[in-house]
């Protein structure tokens, strides 16, 4: 039977440019922005609000402090309690979640169109009236310490806090921004409610919404109801870690683990940066994608591992540039090998031809995806605002894609790839692991706690 | 498969993000994620989504959700065959054979399908769960004809590039998706313990999707090649394409790539009710741990059973929010727990309810398993109250909402649904099965679940208390 040919891809064909609806932009008296779109598909509103400081503008002795702020936001608000605003919400149904990263702190609500006014009450009470009940807070941290606890019990996350401190040291990009047991112990209910003040009350904040919903009318609604925030502060500034003095190899001895888990990493770009684009273009033919590199040789050759992603995580300041994967114990130290091997390789020879071309398509091809849902528009709306991007950065970012050359990538890779530059973290058994990592040289295995 | 989105050892629940395959690893707090539902009616708008449907020559069926203003389609083929199917000794065989199908077939290159779906700014992956094994693509709606031909390349030329090397590689890859994530994750052999105790020997459901190392190292080419044969054939696979396409021009690009495929004959799946039950009791596993976790797992209604919605509304009134019953008596008030969860598993031959109980460290496992089984003692007694059960009729229709404004979401729902119910339609009644749960639905199911044999209980605890 004739059919069409299999010997080849199919040919594309045109594609339409994703249609991104118009964010109004309002602002409240006291300064707070409010950006809003129609999008009618479904009767939904998604809607997310950022404040400017995250967790690296606390002091290193009150780590942890906006992360819990903001788990006890919602624990009492507005004269109602813990309980009374559990059963508000799951009543009305909506979707809330708050959390404090590296840079900002982050609110968002997802609710059926025609419970979206119920929901932003929720969202006001939480936000402008937070109790800070001293019951409720003990109870909260003592939860959030427990959290710490379960932390180190997954190798994973021991691995990724490990690498974070060897790289950044005592830049706050080296703490994790849930704090630690001891800086959470001395946190009560006056320095959450200072905290709330400082970051949420007082910090430059911005609300992003979409749906089914009039955006007039809504900025409208939603600025009468926040008027109280004070958003007119700047974000206190950031600074750049310098990068880690030495290729550092480290062993964690994790008892029992049943395999190795790896992290490779180095201090890498901010948000911004010039070479920000000419970054993600490398990384994507060095381990972004599941054709790039690193995962070829490492799974799909050698069956080391389920799989190997690098990336860099783009932040105020400079963020890590990070090499993660997971592989059977006794050749981790040939993994680590295999991954040098690579890093060098991307700087010898950089992708070029049709590996240059896969990687920049697969940057800007995949754009209508991210806008596809109104929770995903709304996700990178907020991006771009939060980090201060062009009004018309999505528009621009294919053509500055487009515009990243061999030369530019091979730039990239001589900047972060020197493998004598990047500090490798291992999580392991240590006794298991130890034969293999013998030809790697000198192995720091600092004791765990 | 890959490590995309997700591992493959999952699966979704009705087509959401939930993932069933292993409550403990969605974390803490509620474990139901995107699950589908509906609210009270009154006046509220429901969507509704056009499906359109044509079985091909060869027995393939195809579905047409045609929409959306993204210019995207998503491809999904569903196979009907999951871990269910495997022989004795083969235990995980379907999920290294999902491994196996993104390797390459007779005019794609090994490495060539992940490459070019990914390059044409796509996203792509494939899951094998209890009974079923998915593969789809969401692209650029001018590459349909790329996801078209790369999926009907491996569903007829597929075992001319079939070889040793390509399956000792991924049996590695499997072997260590395995340790990465069930052996080295905190309570990471809870469920397939659980599973072990809910079923007895020789039941389908009785061991996980990613299967054991021995039966992995066990596996040859001759499986593989039988395993295609068997259950890879047009007749035994759903094919959806959702998204920005008409749905004539889907038709006829399915026709144009699918067609050719011959026939293999009916497919022999035994898809009969199964639900004998195991021993049950309770285990106790030492594990890595700070703190113990409970799995209560209990037999249930299967997702084609008119009581599934009843049955996935209880575990919201269990475990969703923090005014649900067991976060509010084990974490606000008794404060023993730092967390609850769960879910009911939507599989076809019998249902299970999960419920996972994250203990503060220091309390015992005891005392956890005591507490939710008075929580849910009080359930069956008293049954839901009027209230708590339309807020989970609102969350679980916001969810619904939340889920099918994707299209990769839409199309994965509507494959399980045509699948695992043998009804595409499910895809717009659920928000009114949903609607129409009411309370005494709820103390019916509770009943059922809860009193029936009890359920299996697995306490995970740290090593060296109390083993």
């Amino acid at each position: 039977m004739s059919g069409p040919d299999r010997t080849r891809r199919p040919p594309s064909r045109p594609t339409p440019a994703p249609i991104l609806p118009e964010f109004r932009e309002f602002r409240s008296d006291g300064g707070l922005r409010v950006r809003a779109a129609r999008v009618a598909r479904l009767p939904e509103v998604a809607v997310r609000l950022v404040a400017g400081a995250g967790a690296a503008s606390e002091p290193a002795a009150l780590t942890g402090a906006t992360s819990l702020a903001v788990r006890c936001l919602p624990e009492g608000a507005a004269g109602r309690s813990a309980r009374d605003m559990a059963a508000w919400l799951d009543h009305v149904g909506a979707g809330f979640g708050a959390g404090a990263g590296h840079d900002h702190v982050e609110l968002h609500l997802h609710a059926l169109a025609p419970t979206a006014g119920e929901a932003l009450s929720f969202l006001e009470a939480v936000v402008l009236q937070p109790a800070f009940d001293p019951d409720e807070v003990a109870r909260v941290r003592r939860e959030a310490v427990d959290g710490l606890g379960r932390r180190r019990d997954d190798p994973a996350a021991v691995a990724d806090d490990a690498l974070a401190a060897a790289v950044f040291g005592d830049h706050p990009y080296g703490r994790y921004p849930g704090g630690t047991a001891a800086t959470l112990a001395t946190l009560d209910a006056d320095a959450l409610r200072e905290t709330w003040e400082r970051t949420l009350r007082d910090g430059p904040a911005v609300l992003i919404a979409a749906g089914d919903l009039e955006p007039e009318a809504f900025a409208a609604d939603v600025a009468r109801r926040f008027g109280p925030l004070r958003s007119a502060v700047e974000a206190p500034p950031v600074e750049s870690a310098s990068r880690p003095p030495s290729s550092a190899l480290r062993l964690l001895h994790h008892a029992g683990s049943r395999q190795a888990e790896i992290r490779v990493g180095t201090v890498g770009l901010a948000r911004g940066a010039p070479d920000e684009i000419a970054a993600l273009v490398m990384n994507a033919a060095l381990g972004g994608l599941f054709g790039s590199r690193l995962n070829r040789n490492l799974r799909e050759d050698k069956g080391w591992t389920y799989g190997v992603r690098s990336g860099f995580a783009r932040r105020r300041a400079a963020g890590p540039f990070e090499i993660r994967t997971a592989v059977d114990t006794p050749v981790a130290g040939r993994a680590i090998e295999e991954i040098r091997r690579e890093l060098q390789g991307m700087r010898d020879r950089p992708p070029d031809g049709e590996e240059l071309d896969a990687a920049r398509r697969s940057l800007t091809l995949s754009l209508p995806r991210r806008f596809e849902t109104t929770s995903r528009l709304v996700a990178a709306e907020t991006e771009r605002v939060a980090y201060g991007l062009p009004e018309d950065w999505w528009h621009r970012f294919p053509e500055i894609v487009a515009a990243v050359g061999r030369d530019d990538v091979a730039a990239v890779a001589q900047r972060f790839l020197d493998p004598a530059g990047l500090v490798t973290v291992i999580v392991a058994d240590a006794e298991e692991a130890r034969p293999g990592l013998a030809a790697l040289g000198v192995v720091d295995e600092p004791e765990t706690p | 498969m890959a490590c995309l989105e997700r591992p493959g050892g999952g699966g979704y629940v009705r087509g959401g993000a939930g993932r069933p395959d292993n409550p403990a690893r969605t974390g803490f707090g509620v474990t139901r994620r995107e699950d589908a539902g509906v609210a009270q009616g009154n006046g509220r708008q429901t969507p509704r989504f056009r499906i359109e449907r044509r079985t091909l020559d060869n027995g393939l069926r195809v579905l047409v959700q045609p929409g959306g203003e993204a210019p995207l389609v998503a491809a999904h083929m569903m196979y009907d065959v999951g871990s269910a199917d495997e022989p004795a000794g083969r235990r995980g065989f379907a999920h290294l054979f999902e491994h196996l199908l993104f390797e390459g077939s007779e005019h794609v290159a090994k490495g060539e399908h992940f490459r070019l779906v990914q390059a044409a700014g796509g996203t792509l992956n494939g899951t094998t769960w209890f009974d079923r094994t998915n593969y789809w693509e969401t692209v650029p709606v001018g590459e349909l004809e790329l996801a078209l031909w790369l999926e009907s390349d491996r569903m007829g030329w597929f075992l001319p590039a079939l070889t040793q090397e390509k399956l000792d590689n991924q049996r590695d890859v499997v072997k260590n998706e395995r340790r990465q994530s069930y052996e080295n994750r905190p309570y990471g052999l809870a469920v397939e313990t659980a599973l072990a105790r809910l079923f007895p020997a020789g039941h389908p459901y009785r061991h996980p999707t990613i299967g054991f190392m021995e039966d992995l190292d066990a596996a040859t080419l001759t499986d593989a090649r039988d395993w295609f044969e068997t259950w890879y054939g047009p007749e035994n696979a759903t094919l959806v394409i959702a998204g920005a396409v008409a749905p004539d021009a889907a038709f006829a690009a399915a026709d144009r790539w699918f067609g050719a495929i011959p026939s293999r004959g009916a497919p022999r799946g035994d898809r009969a009710a199964a639900t004998a039950r195991g021993e049950g009791g309770v285990v106790t596993i030492g594990d890595r741990v700070s703190a113990a976790r409970v799995y209560l797992a209990c037999h249930a209604p299967a997702f084609p059973d008119p009581a599934f919605e009843a049955a996935d509304v209880l575990s919201s009134l269990l475990a969703e929010g923090r005014s649900s019953r067991l976060h509010h008596d084990l974490v606000h008030e008794r404060r023993i727990a730092a967390g609850v969860g769960a879910s009911a598993w939507p599989l076809r031959r019998t249902g299970l309810v999960w419920i996972v109980v994250t203990g503060l460290s220091g309390v015992p496992a005891s005392e956890l398993d005591g507490a939710t089984r008075e929580v849910l003692d009080r359930l069956v007694r008293e049954g839901p109250r009027e209230f708590e059960l339309e807020g989970a009729r609102n969350r679980a229709r916001r969810q619904l909402v939340l889920q099918l404004d994707s299209v990769t979401q839409r199309a994965d729902a509507l494959a399980h649904a045509a699948v695992l119910r043998g009804d595409p339609d499910y895809l717009n009644e659920v928000f009114a099965r949903y609607d129409a749960v009411s309370a005494d639905d709820v103390a019916r199911v509770s009943h059922d679940i809860l009193a029936a044999g009890g359920p299996a209980a697995v306490h995970v605890v740290p090593e060296g208390d109390g083993r």
